[in-house]
Parts: C-alpha cells; sequence; structure tokens
C-alpha cells in the first residue's frame, strides 16, 4: 500500500492543489445533526453563516435530535437565519434522513454539530460536483483542538488521511465521504436510500451505496473543516471502536461486492482493501503479541534462573547489534511513515517540518499506531458479546 | 463544463513492481550482510586452524623431544590462549546466527568450531596429565538451537553460560572453559556423554585434581567452585 500511495502521490504532486472554480452555485440544504452539543453548535452554525457561498443558495436546517443539554436553546439563538428541526431523538442517520425530506435544495451539505468549516469550503467544493457521476464530494477534516498530546497525535493522523484520501481520489478508492463537511447530489442520494439508520458509520455506508451505483467520490483539499476530535482516551477508544464496527457493519453488508469487476473500482479496490487492512492489522497484531509474549515468558524464565544462580542476566555485551533482512524492512517502514507524515503535514497543514516535530512524530508512528490492532480486538469482542453503541 | 477523470489503474501494477524491487533489494542486501558475515566466520575458522595446529605442534613436540619444562609450560600456556580464542570465536558464532535469517550455512560452521573444541579438549587434558599443568577443565553440554522451541531450556543454558563466564573470569588461567554442543553427533562428543553418563542439559563435567563431577541444570558459581581444584 506504501508503494501504492507514492507512485500515485509522485504523479499527482501537481494536481493535489486542483484550483477549479465553479462555474455555477447550485442551492445547498445545508443538514447539522446535534445531540447534546450545546457547546458547539452556535460556533458551527456560525462558519456556515460566515462561509462566502451566495447566501441566497443556502439554507440550513439545524437538527436537534432530542438533546437533553442547551443544544436548542442554542440553534434558537439565530432566529429566522435558520430552520430548526426539533425531533425526538432517533440517531443520526434517520435524524438526517428526515431532515432530508424537509431540505428544498438541489444539494445536500452535512456539517457535525461539532466542525467548523474555512469560509472557501462550500465555494469550492461545488467545484468537483461538475464533474461527470460525481454525486458526493468531502473536506480535508483537520483538528482543531491541538493542546494535549492525543489532539496532537490526532492531528497529525487527519491530516494523513486527508493527503491519502485525496490520493486515493485518482483511483476512484475514496472509502468515505465523513460527516464533518460532505455534500450529496440529493435527488441520486434519496434514490439510493439515503443514510443507514442500521450501521453506527452511516457516512461509510453512504459512501459505500454511492459507489456501488458506479457514481463517484471526490475530495477538495482546499476545503478545510476543523473538527473537535476527543481529548480524552476513553472517548477516543470509544470513538474508534464506533467507527470499527462501522466498518465491519459495512463490509458484511457489501461483502458480495469482492473482486467484482461489474462494480469497477468498488469492488476491484475499495472492498478489498478494506478487508485486507483489517486482516492484515489482526495478522501483524497477533505477530506482534507472540513475539510480545515469548520475550516476557524468556525474560521471567531468565530472571527466575538468574536469581537461583545469584547472577546477573541483563549485560550490555548480549545484546545484539548486526542488522538482518527484518532490521532493512522495518527501516524501510518507518523510513515510509515518516514520508507520509512530512507529505502530509506540508500538503494538507501546509506546515514547515521543525525538528521538535520530529519526537510526535516518532510516537505517532511507534506509539499511536499500534493502539489500532488493540481496538479492533476490542472490536471483535464486541461483535462476538453483542453489546451495542450509539452515537 | 463537465470534467470526466478516469481511475489511474497503471499504478497497480507499478506499485507491484515498485514493491517487488524493494523486496529483492532487501533479500539482496540481507543475503550480502550474511554472506560477509559468512565469511568473516570462514576466515577466523581458518586462522584458528592455523593456531591451531601450531597448538599441537607443540604438544607434540614436547611429548615426542622430551621434558624440557620451559617447552611444557609454553605449551600450556599456548594451549590456554587457543582455549579464549575459540571460546571467543564461538560466542560471535553464535551472535551471528541469531541475526541470519535467510541461510543455515554458519550450522556447519558451528559443527567445524565444535569439533575443533572436542579436540581441544582432548589436547587440554594430554598436557594437563603430562605437564602436571595447574587447571582443572570444564566442559559445558548443551543443546545447540533447541532453545527456539524449549523457552526454559535456552533460559536454563542462558543464565549458565554467564555463570559459566564469571567463573572464567574469575578462575583466569587456572580454568579451561569448553562448551560442547551436544546434538551434532560428533562421536567424540557421544562417546564422551556415554562415558560420563550425562543424559540432561544443560550439564558440567567438571574434571579436577581429584577426579571428575557431572553437575546438571543452573548452577551459581557459588555451586560449582567447591568442585574445582583449590590452585
Amino acid at each position: 500500500m506504501s508503494s501504492l500511495f507514492l507512485i500515485l502521490f509522485f504523479k499527482n504532486r501537481n494536481l493535489m492543489d486542483d484550483p477549479r472554480k465553479a462555474t455555477r452555485f447550485p442551492t445547498l440544504s445545508v443538514l447539522i445533526p446535534a445531540w447534546n452539543e450545546g457547546e458547539t453548535i452556535a460556533d458551527t452554525i456560525r462558519a456556515v453563516l460566515d462561509s462566502d457561498y451566495p447566501q441566497d443558495k443556502i439554507e440550513i436546517i439545524a437538527i436537534n435530535d432530542g438533546s437533553t443539554d442547551n443544544t436548542l436553546a442554542e440553534m434558537k439563538k439565530f432566529g429566522n437565519k435558520i430552520k430548526i428541526f426539533d425531533k425526538p431523538n432517533s440517531g443520526k442517520a434517520d435524524s438526517m434522513n428526515q431532515a432530508m425530506k424537509l431540505a428544498k435544495h438541489e444539494y445536500l451539505a452535512v456539517i457535525d454539530a461539532d466542525s467548523y468549516p474555512v469560509k472557501n469550503a462550500l465555494r469550492d467544493m461545488v467545484a468537483y460536483l461538475e464533474e461527470k457521476d460525481v454525486v458526493a464530494v468531502t473536506s480535508a477534516i483537520l483538528v482543531k483542538n491541538r493542546k494535549k498530546l492525543i489532539e496532537k497525535m490526532q492531528a497529525i493522523e487527519y491530516a494523513v488521511i486527508a493527503w491519502s484520501r485525496k490520493l486515493l481520489q485518482y483511483i476512484e478508492g475514496i472509502y468515505v465521504a465523513p460527516g464533518p463537511l460532505s455534500i450529496y447530489h440529493k435527488k441520486s442520494f434519496i434514490s439510493y436510500g439515503g443514510f443507514d439508520t442500521n450501521n453506527l458509520t452511516e457516512d461509510i455506508e453512504a459512501t459505500w451505496k454511492i459507489l456501488s451505483h458506479n457514481k463517484k467520490v471526490r475530495i477538495d483539499l482546499r476545503a478545510k473543516v476543523y473538527t473537535t476530535a476527543p481529548s480524552k482516551f476513553r472517548v477516543w477508544w470509544k470513538q474508534r471502536l464506533r467507527w470499527n464496527l462501522g466498518g465491519f457493519q459495512t463490509m458484511w453488508k457489501y461483502k458480495k461486492l469482492f473482486f467484482n469487476p461489474s462494480y469497477g473500482m468498488m469492488g476491484l479496490f475499495v472492498v478489498p482493501f478494506f478487508i485486507f487492512t483489517f486482516a492484515l492489522s489482526l495478522l501483524g497484531f497477533m505477530v506482534f503479541a507472540f513475539v510480545l509474549v515469548r520475550n516476557l515468558t524468556k525474560t521471567y524464565l531468565l530472571s527466575s534462573y538468574a536469581g537461583a544462580a545469584d547472577t546477573g542476566f541483563l549485560r550490555l555485551d548480549y545484546l545484539n547489534f548486526n542488522p538482518n533482512v527484518f532490521a532493512f524492512f522495518a527501516a524501510i517502514l518507518v523510513f515510509l511513515g515518516l514520508l507520509y507524515l512530512v507529505f502530509s503535514q506540508r500538503y494538507i497543514e501546509k506546515t514547515k517540518i521543525l525538528p521538535r516535530s520530529y519526537p510526535i512524530f516518532a510516537i505517532y508512528l511507534l506509539i499511536y499506531l499500534t493502539l489500532y490492532p488493540l481496538v479492533l480486538i476490542h472490536t471483535l469482542y464486541r461483535m462476538i458479546s453483542g453489546k451495542k453503541l450509539r452515537w | 463544463m463537465v470534467i470526466e477523470n478516469k481511475p489511474q489503474k497503471d499504478v497497480f501494477w507499478k506499485a507491484l513492481i515498485f514493491t517487488a524491487v524493494i523486496f529483492l533489494l532487501g533479500v539482496f542486501m540481507g543475503y550480502v550482510l550474511e554472506e560477509k558475515r559468512l565469511n568473516d566466520v570462514q576466515e577466523e575458522f581458518e586462522q584458528l586452524i592455523i593456531d591451531w595446529g601450531d597448538v599441537r605442534t607443540q604438544a607434540a613436540y614436547y611429548q615426542t623431544l622430551g621434558d624440557d619444562p620451559a617447552v611444557c609450560e609454553r605449551a600450556v600456556d599456548e594451549n590456554l590462549n587457543f582455549g579464549d580464542r575459540i571460546y571467543y570465536s564461538g560466542l560471535r558464532l553464535e551472535e551471528y546466527e541469531e541475526a541470519n535469517r535467510l541461510t543455515d550455512r554458519l550450522q556447519f560452521e558451528k559443527q567445524k568450531h565444535n569439533m575443533l573444541r572436542t579436540e581441544f579438549y582432548i589436547n587440554s587434558l594430554v598436557l594437563r596429565e603430562k605437564c602436571d599443568a595447574q587447571y582443572d577443565v570444564v566442559v559445558y553440554f548443551y543443546m545447540d538451537n533447541a532453545g527456539d522451541f524449549d523457552l526454559d531450556l535456552n533460559a536454563r543454558q542462558n543464565v549458565l553460560s554467564v555463570v559459566l563466564e564469571d567463573l572464567k573470569e574469575q578462575k583466569g588461567p587456572e580454568l579451561v572453559l569448553i562448551p560442547l554442543a551436544a546434538n551434532m553427533d560428533i562421536s567424540v562428543v557421544n562417546i564422551l556423554l556415554d562415558t560420563y553418563g550425562v543424559e540432561e542439559f544443560p550439564s558440567l563435567l567438571l574434571l579436577s585434581d581429584s577426579g571428575y563431577e557431572v553437575v546438571s541444570g543452573v548452577q551459581g558459581v557459588g555451586d560449582i567452585e567447591p568442585l574445582l581444584s583449590p590452585f
């Protein structure tokens, strides 16, 4: 996969900052679903109102999905600048499906209630809708809060994801138009069935639905949206668990498309890519766990016998610094990982890489990424145990 | 204006070729590295063989040409020096073998080392008797490679190696330490195992002034020391 991404990058690096402009501005219904988002909803609505998209072509529908906090009160402060759809709690996907029926305009822009699009986001994104067969356009999602270590890790991760997603566009491989900001062609999307109310990641499922109709999804890197990333490990874990469970649900639903050429790149790339990523992640974790358990057992036995013999077993001259073939491959992987980070920071965040960033990169590569398989294990456990999550 | 873009399917085979090139490059580099280590080991062994010829000739010279104590002393010293060299060469061989992943040609070199150590053992005994030399011989019988699957055996052998290294450091020329792999099917080693009734591994055969003793399992320096001669 690393080779694929690098080749895609070097082939398309001059196209990544695609300067295309819209020749017309279609009407947009902006849906902002919210459940207990009293702290952030006002800023999200304000970001849309501040957008440079022709305001006469936008309707904002703020959806209060049975919040128990001050979300509704915050929405009401905007008066008649927005429409409020206040309803009993039924989940994000169902809320959006219901709101779609109230939407009057040609396109639907979906924005999470804790995300803040930049001024030019909507104006730039609609340019992609002029491309043949494009039904959805997504944006570069970046992290707003970057103070804590876990937030910094996610900031790097989101930039890497945005960069990779742009590259996937060149092989019709964008597998998700995520909730923080995506635009859908309303008529087509409703005809495909809208959002799946049984799926935990309705955005992934919606994208797969579009792709399975041989339609296209695009990403505009100029359209940045800053979202609030989890600041606590527990919340982060729960979010990832939901993403993985939703991913599995989606894979299961579309399993028949696996290597099915009738569905184009969806069948030949997206579904296999998803399945192999999960499988390789699990396999990698199992190998890692085996080596770890083996070494821990070895250390325990060594320390026990060394104690019995009244000697030490940890000696510097026992460390083997002779490189082997695996060390070469590991070095290549770390190098590619670093390249990823550097390119994603340069192309997405548009920032210079300072030496002080490298320790953070190291933590990201060597610690943060190793958490992925652990979440995956938990996901499998949850799938087997059948416990449910809510949004 | 309607823009139409086709997916860039050519990148898949390009990525495949690129990955194959990286993989083959990695394997090639690994192979070159392992070959280099093998050459180092072979060169070192060649030198050991030359040194060994010298040591043996000195021993033979003493045995056939008389009782000159100076010759005897030199033969003992050379034998002890050779013992150190072959011991450290063996450690390096183990280290290289641990790092090698593509070829198992070092196994053959290990067999040659083991054979040489067996000859060294016999020479050490001969010189001790003929020259009345002041040293004990400790033969360390271990299972080669068995620890890859048996972690317990691996741990016991590692700890005993450390203990013996400490003991050797403490005793210096008073102790000749000879590690012998018991599972390399070398007939002299098999005869030794049968003669001294060694069945468990790791085991130590302690040859001191007062005779011989076989101890099995993990031992501390304090356990072994009383069984050796008080020089």
